[in-house]
């Protein structure tokens, strides 16, 4: 399992930088490169401050998807 | 990451430079214990200064470094060059993680040095600064282990 999120097309939508969403969530913009790479898993906390900031409900920005192995 | 490159060469700097250091005190217990097997009532020593120069440039140039980048060093001068980021919760987790792989990492090194420790005789006419030479391999591989893990938060 793992989770797959709509953070980078979000952020496009909204024409922000990495840096622009880092900023409103109190977090680097490495740290939102890597969410949107998969590399990191935010908390519950970050993830609930990204959907705070697009408007959006948790499970429209993030979704637990099965790995190939697991089908 | 040039940050992390400073922080890491200015630590193994830092190490070799206190080791260096530690010579004249060897030197000088060195002619205590003449002095108290032979039973002597004068004692002349020498102590060469010349050791004490690397860590006191060292010292200089950190103290400057520090002080021109007061605003970003939120990490106390005693503890400095060492970096620990810990801006948000990403970095605090790699940070985490670093020092569990050194904390693993002294684990491993430290029975390794003190069987090291056992051929001290053999070092001792020759390179009487071998004790203090294993000791320091204590924190340069822990923080080869630490830089290493913490690199990732540059990627």
């Amino acid at each position: 399992m793992y989770l797959s999120n709509r953070v980078r097309e979000l952020r496009a939508r909204y024409d922000w930088t990495q840096s622009d969403l880092g900023e409103k969530v109190g977090v680097t913009r490495q740290t939102i490169a890597s969410i949107e790479k998969g590399d990191y898993v935010p908390s519950l906390l970050l993830g609930l401050q990204i959907c705070h900031v697009f408007k959006l409900r948790m499970e429209d920005v993030f979704e637990l998807k099965r790995g190939a192995d697991e089908e | 990451m040039k940050r992390l490159w400073f922080s890491l060469i200015m630590s193994f700097c830092t190490i070799i430079s206190f080791g260096l250091a530690m010579v004249p005190f060897i030197q000088l217990t060195n002619g205590l214990a003449d002095l108290i097997r032979r039973n002597e009532d004068s004692y002349t020593v020498e102590l060469n200064m010349i050791f004490f120069l690397p860590i006191m440039v060292l010292g200089l140039i950190e103290a400057a470094d520090y002080l021109w980048n007061k605003r970003k060093n939120k990490s106390s001068f005693w503890i400095y060059p060492l970096i620990m980021p810990s801006d948000d919760e990403r970095e605090r987790a790699i940070t985490a993680k670093a020092s569990h792989a050194a904390f693993l990492a002294i684990w491993a090194v430290a029975p390794v040095c003190a069987g090291a420790m056992c051929f001290y005789p053999l070092f001792e006419e020759n390179f009487p600064i071998y004790p203090i030479f294993v000791v320091l391999m204590i924190p340069l591989i822990q923080i080869t282990v630490y830089y290493l893990k913490i690199r990732k938060i540059y990627l």
